[in-house]
């Protein structure tokens, strides 16, 4: 017996001294102090803009590299500091070219990217153009309006222009000339018709926004195109960038109906900078450059996208040389930094938020949760930089209201990182008092916890949650779940107040994605005709759900820029004194590099897929990591 | 014989039907695929309009009769997730791990066989006790973290061995360890045990006092008799191996069986996972049913009516 312990212990010592010595022995190049990417505080051209910038009248068209004239906006509300909008990314009729650099078409080697899942893996960008699809579509496809690399703003893509009507109900965009797809077809008016008409399919799983918000489209000639909405909606055109949505990809329309659509999905042909080589499913996916695109002229040969599920396993893939780029979590960062692998962090690409649920619904009546006292008391337990330190460590941000981001067009980026100091400020001591003057001192929290898909880290932010809450004597009553079950209960509603049978009376955890349209996704949480509900219901139009529609629908409706500013940032101030949906952190997303395989790059914000990136990747002798 | 087997066919047919149900019960009671379909911000019509597109919408008891019928002809339907057929998927991945499990078998009996009969032949005593302690080591040993491990020490530290994928014979060797060791371990304590009851048994006493040599005991009466049990657990073994290591085929990035089921899991996507599942359960009912034809054969004392 005890010669068997001996030899346990003796296996046990050998195994983990092997293990512990393994990040030392790896062949990567000397650790550098330097190894991660700034923090996404710094998220670029967040504040760098001290005046409102120039914000050309809606129906203005604009070449590219044509600067607007500047006009002040006015400020909001009657905060001191100047009207601060960042003037990138715009998602207003704001035809910009940023500059790019000159990439030499004189590709070597192969690129490896190892990700977790390869989604759907489905070269229909129509019927599946999702978000998760993007790091294998979008190395092939173009979309109608591009996105800033630096900045993630809306700039000009196969469109080279772009603009809205006087009465805001249509757009036109006008196709840059000489563009060809990759088998060697003109890319005209009529590809964007046809792909119009594509995304009409029944079948089509995408961003809703050409089914949704189109009436029609019409070809006006061979370079242009105009589509006609259903309602004035001042960011349709920016929908069509991938800096919004998923819904600006264009097809061939003569390959894909010599074809078929469903051979069209097993061999497509694009207009981005790599060609579709070969996929394997639930494997890989092959590329090869092609130097025709109008931007990015790929650095190397092939592309190869690995799927990889375990983090481990990537990880010891990027050490070992077998994919240059591989995702990873923000705790493994720290570890894998003194291992002398590079880090890319992609900043500002979600908020982790939570929901306070029917708080209108007649069954909670009088319940703490029904308290805007208590829910900003809730806010304000919550030590936010020590959950960005500790559970982030480090690789995350303050956010501003929920759905706005430093790229976000349209708001005043000073006054809101100055609402986010002071009201997502860490006082306990106030967050006691809230609650005492509210009479709920010692109340019962039921808090529902989990994961969202590709946010992996949303339930440990959720745990120090509900030890911050409990630390100021709520008696958090906390259940773990799964985004799976979680899910369908947004959608499982109470027949008397409208609001989630399940959910209502509880706090859960949320996701905002980031893109530069505030709005979007606190609307489609609040209102009272949408899915989630949270401020009102079909059932119980509060007069907060009702404003809530007045306030947003004025925003989108307002086509002058300055008052389109004026009102989203009351929408949003609005939104944000209710403390319905309320921002805990902002997070990026998180890739090892090998720096002998790659050169120095970076994502761009607000995109947490590199998709696109893959077309201006260096090598390391282009653009070495010191 | 033959009223044997069609009895066992019969019962395998209920069995099936007994485990689509569950599957197809269980597989709707953790969630709506279209919820992992779409994004965020989708709107009522959206998901109306997919669960409508992927016939959802019906009454489950309809979806069952429709998935009954389909299957009874063949048609497993399309995957939620790939939407293509999934018969086609699965034989896509099939052949991967297809050419894993015959590697993993020969691993497994390579470790099982000589540990079981030396443990079994020094019973009692340290080399005994030494393929004890392996045997116990591989079956406390969880996959995933065996497979972790060795990724670290044979990709990572001596940076011989790939530490994923399928490029090459190389990638083979990682999670064919894996799987070898913590399937050996389990083979290897059966053997042991079947080697001591055939030892003590009358014909060794008697082969040993005729004079015949250790060698030739262990060997020929021995062992041929003590392997008929592990007739029974390689069967077994092998249905397993071949209807996927989820685990495993995870942390190696083996795209085979394996890992579609639990993209079929974590997805929802129901056709998928029912097929995965029936699938399985058709090898296993096979792989049990030549396992007791087999054992007729081997062992002339068993007799079928």
């Amino acid at each position: 017996m005890r010669k068997a312990l001996v030899l346990v212990i003796l296996v046990g010592t050998v195994l983990g001294l092997l293990v512990a010595c393994g990040p030392a022995a790896t062949p990567t190049p000397t650790p550098t102090k330097a190894a991660v990417t700034p923090t996404p505080t710094a998220a670029p051209a967040a504040t760098a803009t001290p005046t409102t910038p120039p914000q050309p009248t809606a129906t203005a068209t604009l070449k590219p590299g044509e600067t607007p004239k500047p006009t002040n906006t006015p400020t909001a509300t009657s905060t001191k500091a100047p009207p601060t909008a960042t003037s990138i990314p715009t998602a207003t009729p704001t035809p910009t070219t940023a500059p790019f650099p000159t990439q030499v078409f004189a590709p070597k080697g192969n690129l490896i990217e190892a990700i977790q899942t390869l989604g759907l893996q489905m070269f229909d960008p129509v019927r599946e153009d999702r978000a998760s699809m993007c790091h294998y579509q979008a190395p092939i496809f173009d979309t109608l309006l591009g996105s800033d690399p630096k900045s993630g703003a809306i700039i000009d893509g196969i469109a080279e222009t772009w603009e809205q009507s006087k009465d805001g109900l249509s757009w036109t965009f006008h196709i840059r000339k000489g563009l060809t797809w990759q088998n060697g077809d003109p890319i005209t008016a009529e590809d964007v018709m046809f792909t119009y008409q594509q995304y009409l399919a029944p079948d089509a799983i995408n961003g809703g926004t050409w089914p949704l918000e189109a009436v029609s489209g019409e070809v006006i000639d061979q370079y242009t195109f105009k589509v006609t909405t259903k309602a004035i909606d001042v960011y349709f055109g920016s929908k069509m960038s991938r800096a919004v949505g998923e819904d600006g990809v264009i097809i061939p329309k003569k390959y894909a109906e010599s074809i078929g659509m469903k051979e069209f999905a097993k061999k497509p042909v694009g207009s981005g900078p790599w060609k579709f080589k070969d996929s394997a499913t639930g494997v890989k996916v092959l590329y090869e450059a092609w130097d025709k695109h109008y931007r990015y002229k790929p650095n190397y040969q092939t592309l190869t996208i690995v799927m990889v599920p375990e983090e481990s396993t990537r990880v010891a893939m990027l050490r070992t040389g077998q994919a240059a780029i591989a995702a990873i979590e923000p705790d493994s960062m720290a570890e894998l930094s003194k291992a002398g692998v590079q880090m890319v962090m992609v900043p500002a690409v979600e908020q982790s938020a939570y929901y306070i649920w029917g708080t209108y619904d007649p069954r909670y009546a009088g319940d703490a949760i029904t308290s805007v006292k208590v829910r900003e008391a809730l806010s304000l337990a919550l030590n936010r930089q020590e959950i960005i330190d500790y559970v982030m460590e480090g690789k995350a941000a303050m956010p501003l209201p929920f759905g706005a981001f430093r790229y976000s067009v349209d708001i005043d980026v000073a006054r809101w990182e100055q609402w986010s100091k002071e009201k997502l400020r860490y006082d306990p001591e106030a967050a006691k008092k809230l609650i005492a003057d509210a009479g709920f001192a010692g109340f019962k929290l039921r808090f529902m916890n989990y994961d969202r898909p590709g946010s992996a880290y949303q339930k440990r932010v959720g745990e120090a949650q509900a030890a911050y809450w409990e630390k100021i004597g709520i008696d958090v009553d906390m259940q773990m779940s799964e985004w799976g079950v979680f899910s369908p209960m947004r959608r499982e509603y109470d027949p008397v107040s409208g609001s989630q049978k399940v959910l209502a009376g509880q706090l859960t955890q949320f996701r905002a994605v980031g893109r530069p349209t505030t709005l979007d996704r606190s609307y489609s949480g609040l209102r009272w005709d949408g899915d989630e509900r949270v401020a009102g219901s079909p059932l119980m139009k509060t007069p907060e759900a009702l404003k809530i529609t007045d306030l947003y629908s004025a925003a989108y409706g307002a086509t002058d820029p300055q008052d389109r500013f004026k009102k989203t940032n009351d929408a949003l101030q609005y939104m944000a004194d209710l403390w319905l949906v309320v921002p805990v952190i902002e997070a990026g997303a998180y890739w090892a590099v090998n720096p002998e395989l790659v050169g120095k790059f970076s994502g761009t914000p607000g995109r947490g897929e590199l998709g696109e990136v893959m077309g201006r990747v260096p090598r390391p002798d282009q653009s070495p990591w010191k | 014989m033959q009223r044997y087997i069609v009895r066992r066919l019969l019962q395998g047919i209920l069995t099936l039907f007994a485990v689509t149900v569950v599957v197809f019960a269980l597989g709707r009671l953790i969630g709506n695929p279209v919820d992992l379909l779409l994004p965020d911000d989708a709107t009522e019509a959206d998901y109306k309009r997919i669960e409508h597109s992927l016939g959802l919408d019906r009454p489950v008891y309809q979806q069952l009769g429709i998935f009954y019928w389909n299957a009874f002809h063949g048609d497993f339907g399309n995957s939620i997730k790939y939407r293509r057929p999934v018969t086609e998927i699965f034989f896509e991945r099939f052949p991967n791990t297809a050419k894993l499990a015959p590697i993993v078998m020969l691993i497994s009996i390579g470790i099982a066989i000589p540990l079981g009969a030396t443990a079994a032949f020094f019973r009692g005593r340290w080399p005994d006790k030494a393929c004890t302690f392996i045997a116990v080591f591989g079956m406390a040993t969880p996959n995933f973290w065996l497979g972790v491990v060795f990724i670290y020490v044979f990709a990572v530290f001596f940076q011989v061995l790939p530490a994923g994928g399928m490029e090459g014979p190389k990638a083979f060797i990682l999670p064919g360890l894996t799987l070898g060791i913590s399937h050996a371990a389990g083979m290897m304590r059966l053997l042991r045990s079947s080697m001591l009851e055939v030892i003590s048994s009358d014909y060794v006493r008697t082969a040993r006092s005729k004079g015949l040599p250790n060698r030739m005991v262990l060997l020929r009466h021995t062992m041929r008799n003590a392997l008929i049990p592990m007739v029974t657990v390689g069967g077994v073994m092998m249905a397993h191996l071949f209807a996927g290591t989820v685990v495993v085929e995870t942390v190696f990035a083996w795209p085979g069986i394996g890992q579609l089921t639990y993209q079929a899991v974590f997805f929802r996507d129901y056709p998928l996972l029912q097929a995965m599942v029936v699938a399985a359960a058709i090898l296993m009912l096979f792989m049990n049913l030549v396992v007791d034809i087999l054992y007729g054969y081997l062992d002339p004392r068993i007799r079928y009516s």
